[in-house]
């Protein structure tokens, strides 16, 4: 509306009309009329006029501006009660505001100039201040990569930048020059314009692809990442084809964001490193020495090659597929040279063939393009797309916690891994995989909170004598059972609520009073009374209960914050828990939990959540039905605040199924989550949204949802900031001639981490690498179509020795025209992040 | 220590071992001790530092009698056979922490920053990796971080997680894993053995290396070609695999210490894996006096539990009517206060092994500093105006123990930890933004009157970290070492 809104203002002001009086004719018309209600931090409507002291500082908001314009010139303001506004004063009043609600400001001309002279000196190389590197920001388009404007233009409004100096290191000081008060104006002013700007353009039907050039926002769009350890203990198993390892051998992975997975929360340090790399040799150990009929038959096919060949070759032979597995590489660029030379060594010393070759293998498990999902693709600064291999690796790791296959990985060395149709074409293939198991253990274990029993949840034992660590695995296999059936089948997602199956080991059967099953293998059956769908699932019942009952607020309080999408604020932090399970005291459950709800404080919420709780009362600590409690009847008879009544199990799913849209929307939200390994940022929005807007016709099926996460930007793009020598051939800039000014004026090199990283002329960055397409197997590859080509190579050397350069960079990325382009874009998101 | 753990395999899982546990970890040790010679050099100061979960009841904590006459209220009971050994602190402020969620500014005493997952960063360096960034490179290992349950899943009021399990932090933005099994606390510190105590076999030095320089080569050669964000990641693997270098570096090369530990731990059996929390607990703090005691590393934080902990007590506490401790903070007073005093009386029983352990002269106890501690001053309300800490031992003859010192307003827990790290010959001018050591450690009377205190700076999270990031600055060593008005030794 404001950008129409402008262009009227704009043709009129073309028109021809009066100059626009000064603002010493308007102040007094302000303060007559406007600022006995808009004045100060809590002026109506926000509107704050008396900021505007002077004309630099009025005409610092030309937003606000166009609202005044609009509102006094529609006779709405002001309110007719309040003021009222004489024919002359008012036409100036318009006239001025129209003025000022569109300034003439154009990038290049004007604003760039000033960034140059007043930003620049600080803002850019390796480090520079918010992250903020302003080199490479030139005209209109770049100015729209940045999301944060608003950061920015507070700190200029409020004089607190620029700062006069900046110290670079103990020699260096740069000196900035001060901004003059019209220039600030100027400055804030289209900011301002470009924040209505950037809130147009960031939509989810818009095409453009939006980046954050600020690293406060960057934060979410790490891509590279440790594997959990379940992915880990997945890996080695689809490497070798036997199961090798347990997640257990690896220390906890924490959390960020609900999910093991998140990348910013899977830390390293020592000891987890030194975990792995125990557990590698271990796992190998165990594939090499078993005597299982798996594990020999696993270490049969593995050594077959060192039947008829000379062993240094066979080794070599072994490990190719093996190392372009794990590392998630193109048959090209995998290189078994480095793991081969260690056995070479072992072999030289008169190691067995076998323990040669378990050394090599630890050596590429211990690697980080093992360890760690990286892309070693470069490009220019900005959101590029994921590699075709990193694609693979990305797919593999969400759909079934694990490396990619072979049919993967073709499809990545043809390049096709960029198209949103053939990532989808590849995930409905995977999705029928058994492989997909993993996605049920690590999405929908997670999504219930199951992953917590056994270690931060254990009933208690002696209430409990049934429960087991059997029992508990038993109950976590359900689930990943029955989450893998909804995405494997492609089932509607309403399951979650009721479906008519269920899966059931022989002990899981006997748990819930069902005969007829045999045997420790998981299976689908007809669901029990009161069960299938995730409300009747043991694990998640379990899960919401205290260690010596059930619980009616967790319960309650899972329902409401999970799957009906309710954010709850924190208990105050001087409310006590409530005595649940207080033997001395004679008052029912449900009246002390009444009781408690008396209270004004508590009942706002508890209102909410007990009733939800109450109607799975027929539910014990352990997820058994049960009629009685201590001898009484349960009561679960339940009432939402509104009078819905919601008893019992069947109660409850009534509600949930009119609910289901906030449910699903949950479900689609944590399921992006996961595919990301990160928090949703608000401009994450668009996968959930446009599948939220699919799925009510498609009948919920559970395909639509992955179609969407796997198509959207957010899953095949990642934020790429390039290492400073490589950015884009852009180089360090400081003001020609910066007043005062001492040593600040030459290029300052500042070494990074090891290795070091030397800042690279802009002469020199751009050297004869190879084409984008010229990988030594494919020579005559095309380019790959659709999309303009925005990376370089992967700049690999053709074999042997990947490694023999380490202090190499990699080619820069291509110049100009090198832009990323998609078909949708991330978007402002009501619900960011922790709604939890 | 011959051999890093990591590179020599573990050849059983022993999940669900069914043996009963009765792990006499220390008396194993005791044979041992006679048939070591006695080293010259003075034995060094060691640092365990005991942290449990939801406060305090303070009314069953501080004693009403200040000074060496001090009462031990219901809470502080266990203490009796210890009560000469032991430091009473009140009035200890830590800006750092507060409700349940900012337990992870306990030993950095620096607010954070409130983040679900992304960007998580503990405000500064915790003293703990002060200590073992200057005298754990005279150890196998600089220190060791313990835990007894894993990472809890979630966020409570805008924080992770993760910030109720991590403590300790060697950077801004670099929390450090803790260890919770036993068994594989174990194999870190001595090496995989098998159940007599043997070492089992291990792979050449040579492989060692050449597998270690591999990763290496490989994480340089892959760092460049990542955004600056991924390369971030990929530094903390490298970090970690410096770490890895730095423990084969150590066993191979001549050990310089002055000052031999009596006892060394060629024969002790490993752990098993506990079954309960009592038993994984005992095994821990167990194996941290072990730790201590055969100079495996001088610095140690151990979390009894996570913060916030709800764990059942049932079976360890008696007479509970409630088992959930946070529960029971909110809702059961006597309950709270008895699982506080089984705290306290953990913390005892560990004072009590070392005071046990004779260093020619000197008992173990004599030679450490021992805290016990938690991050609010009341669990019911999560109150943290000041935060309950006791300390045992001596540190090498520098603390006068055996009193309460309640101080007034306004001293805070960052001048009680700076008098921690000189007297580990940390050379640190401050910490956390006290530059004054806690008055009368070493004897003496806490001042009425409220000191100053420039407040603590907390380190912005938007900055990334410098991987040397120093909340301690070095200090004149005339500073370093504190004079000695105590008792004995």
């Amino acid at each position: 509306m404001s950008i129409q809104l402008l262009l009227v203002v704009m043709c009129a002001a073309i028109a021809g009309e009066a100059p626009p009086p000064d603002f010493s004719r308007i102040q007094p018309i302000l303060a007559a009329t406007c600022l006995s209600c808009h004045t100060g931090d809590k002026a109506k409507g926000g509107v704050n006029l008396a900021a505007f002291k002077d004309d630099g500082l009025a005409r610092e908001n030309p937003v606000l501006w166009a609202k005044v314009a609009v509102s006094v010139g529609d006779g709405e303001m002001p309110p007719s009660k309040a003021k009222s506004l004489a024919a002359a004063d008012k036409a100036d009043l318009v006239r001025y505001a129209k003025e000022l609600s569109s300034p003439k400001l154009d990038f290049v001309a004007d604003i760039h100039p000033l960034l140059v002279t007043h930003c620049l000196p600080c803002h850019q190389g390796p480090k520079p201040p918010g992250g903020m590197d302003l080199v490479w920001m030139k005209n209109q388009e770049d100015a729209d990569r940045v999301l944060n404007w608003g950061t920015y233009r507070e700190l200029i409004a409020a004089g607190k930048m620029p700062q006069k100096s900046r110290k670079l290191n103990d020699k260096e000081t740069i000196t900035v020059p001060p901004l003059a008060a019209a220039d600030r104006a100027k400055l804030v002013a289209w900011i301002r314009m470009q924040e209505k700007r950037l809130e147009k353009l960031l939509d989810c039907s818009d095409n453009g692809v939006r980046d954050d050039q600020a690293s406060n926002q960057q934060v979410g769009m790490v891509y590279s990442r440790r594997l959990t350890r379940r992915e880990w203990a997945n890996s080695l198993r689809d490497l070798f084809g036997a199961d090798i390892a347990d997640p257990q051998m690896l220390p906890g992975d924490g959390a960020g964001a609900g999910f093991d997975n998140a990348g910013a929360a899977l830390f390293n340090n020592t000891m987890f490193l030194e975990k792995y790399l125990t557990a590698n040799d271990q796992a190998l150990r165990t594939l090499l020495d078993g005597t299982a009929p798996a594990l020999v038959a696993a270490r049969t096919q593995l050594l077959s090659p060192l039947a008829g060949a000379a062993p240094a070759q066979a080794i070599r032979t072994i490990l190719k597929p093996l190392v372009r597995r794990a590392f998630r590489q193109s048959a090209a660029a995998a290189d078994p040279e480095p793991y081969a030379k260690l056995a070479d060594q072992a072999l030289a010393r008169g190691d067995a063939p076998p323990s040669a070759l378990r050394l090599a293998l630890v050596g590429m498990l211990n690697s980080p393009r093992f360890l760690y999902l990286v892309d070693e693709t470069s490009g220019r600064k900005g959101m590029i797309p994921l590699s075709d291999h990193a694609m693979a690796g990305r797919l593999a790791a969400f759909l079934w916690s694990s490396l990619p296959d072979e049919q993967l990985l073709e499809a990545a060395d043809r390049k096709e891994l960029r198209e949103p149709d053939a990532i989808a074409a590849q995930a409905k293939r995977m999705l029928a995989d058994q492989r997909v198991r993993g996605l049920g253990e690590g999405f929908g274990v997670q999504f219930l909170g199951c992953n917590v029993l056994g270690s931060l949840k254990t009933p208690d034992p002696k209430i409990f004598p049934e429960y087991t660590e059997d029992l508990q695995r038993s109950m976590q296999a359900e689930v990943a059972a029955f989450f893998a059936h909804l995405f494997s089948a492609d089932r509607p997602l309403t399951d979650v609520i009721s479906s008519d199956y269920q899966f059931v080991d022989e002990r899981l059967a006997k748990h819930y009073g069902m005969a007829g099953v045999t045997g420790p293998a998981m299976r689908q059956v007809k669901a029990a009374p009161h069960r299938g769908g995730i409300l009747g699932m043991a694990g998640l019942l379990t899960a919401t209960s205290a260690p010596d009952r059930s619980s009616v607020v967790l319960r309650g309080k899972y329902v409401l914050t999970k799957l009906l999408n309710v954010k709850m604020p924190e208990p105050p932090n001087d409310v006590g828990a409530l005595p649940e399970n207080d033997a001395v005291n004679h008052q029912t459950l449900r009246q002390r939990l009444e009781q408690h709800r008396s209270r004004a404080d508590c009942m706002s919420c508890h209102q909410k959540m007990d009733p939800l709780g109450f109607a799975l009362e027929h539910f014990d600590g352990i997820g058994r039905w049960r009629d009685r409690e201590d001898g009484h009847p349960i009561d679960d008879q339940a009432a939402m605040p509104d009078g819905t009544d919601i008893t019992g199990i069947d109660g409850l799913r009534r509600l949930l199924n009119e609910r289901k849209t906030d449910l699903i929307k949950r479900l689609a939200r944590d399921l992006t989550v996961y595919a990301l390994a990160r928090d949703l940022t608000k401009y994450d929005r668009c996968p959930v949204d446009a599948a939220m807007a699919r799925l009510p016709q498609a009948g919920w099926k559970a395909s639509v949802l992955i179609d969407e996460i796997v198509r959207s930007d957010a899953f095949r793009l990642r934020m790429y900031q390039p290492v400073w020598d490589q950015n884009g051939g852009s180089k360090i800039i400081r003001p020609k001639k910066p007043p005062a000014s001492g040593p600040a004026a030459q290029p300052t090199e500042k070494p990074g981490p090891a290795p070091p990283i030397k800042p690279q002329p802009e002469a020199t960055a751009k050297p004869a690498a190879p084409a984008p397409s010229a990988t030594p197997a494919k020579p005559a590859a095309p380019a790959p179509s659709a999309t303009p080509a925005p990376l370089a190579t992967p700049a690999k050397p053709a074999a042997p020795a990947p490694s023999a350069a380490p202090e190499k960079p990699a080619a820069p990325g291509a110049p100009a025209q090198a832009k990323p382009s998609a078909t949708a874009a991330h978007t402002a998101s009501p619900k960011p992040s922790n709604s939890k | 220590m011959s051999q890093p753990s990591w590179l020599i395999p573990r050849r059983t899982l022993l999940r669900g071992a069914v043996a009963a546990l009765g792990l006499p970890l220390l008396e194993c040790m005791r044979p041992l001790a006679a048939s070591e010679p006695a080293s010259a050099g003075k034995p060094p100061v060691r640092t365990l530092m005991l942290y449990f979960a939801n406060g305090v009841p303070p009314d069953a904590w501080f004693p009403k009698k200040s000074g060496s006459q001090f009462d031990l209220p219901q809470c502080l009971a266990p203490l009796a056979p210890i009560r000469d050994e032991v430091l009473v602190f009140k009035g200890l402020k830590n800006p750092g922490v507060g409700s349940h969620e900012n337990a992870h500014g306990y030993f950095t005493c620096l607010k954070s920053k409130p983040t679900t997952g992304a960007d998580i960063a503990g405000g500064g360096v915790s003293m703990d990796q002060v200590m073992a960034k200057a005298v754990g490179q005279d150890t196998p290992l600089p220190s060791i971080e313990i835990g007894t349950e894993p990472p809890p899943f979630g966020d409570q009021k805008g924080y992770s997680a993760q910030y109720f399990h991590y403590m300790s932090w060697a950077s801004p933005t670099e929390p450090m894993a803790r260890e919770i099994n036993p068994r594989a606390l174990f194999e870190r510190m001595f090496g995989a053995k098998d159940a007599q105590g043997r070492p089992l076999p291990s792979r050449p030095a040579a492989d060692d290396r050449s597998l270690i320089d591999l990763a290496l080569g490989e994480a340089k050669s892959l760092r460049p070609k990542l955004g600056t964000r991924d390369a971030n990641k990929l530094d903390e693997y490298l970090e970690a695999l410096r770490g890895v270098e730095r423990r084969v570096e150590f066993s191979s090369r001549p050990d310089t210490r002055t000052w031999r530990p009596r006892t060394k731990p060629e024969l002790v059996p490993p752990p098993l894996d506990p079954k309960t929390y009592g038993e994984r607990l005992q095994l821990m703090l167990d194996l941290a006096v072990l730790a201590l005691q055969t100079d495996t590393t001088r610095v140690i934080t151990l979390l009894m539990t996570n913060e916030a902990s709800d764990r059942s007590y049932s079976g360890l506490v008696p007479g509970l009517t409630v088992f959930g401790h946070h529960t029971c903070s909110h809702s059961e007073p006597k309950g709270y206060a008895a699982i506080t005093t089984w705290q306290v009386a953990q913390f005892v029983k560990v004072c009590q092994k070392m005071r046990a352990i004779d260093e020619g002269g000197s008992s173990l106890l004599d030679n450490s500093m021992v805290t016990l501690g938690t991050a609010m001053l009341d669990g019911r309300s999560h109150n943290a105006d000041h935060t309950p800490m006791l300390m045992a031992g001596r540190a090498g003859g520098t603390i006068a123990p055996g009193r309460y010192l309640p101080y007034p307003q306004g001293t805070t827990l960052s001048s009680l930890y700076l008098g921690m790290l000189r007297r580990m010959g940390v050379p640190a001018k401050s910490f956390a933004g006290a530059t004054d050591e806690l008055p009368a450690l070493s004897g003496g009377d806490p001042p009425q009157e409220k000191p100053k205190e420039k407040p603590p700076e907390s380190i912005k999270p938007s900055e990334p970290a410098k991987p040397g990031a120093k909340a301690a600055e070095p200090a004149t060593p005339a500073a370093a070492k504190p004079p000695v008005t105590g008792k004995k030794p």
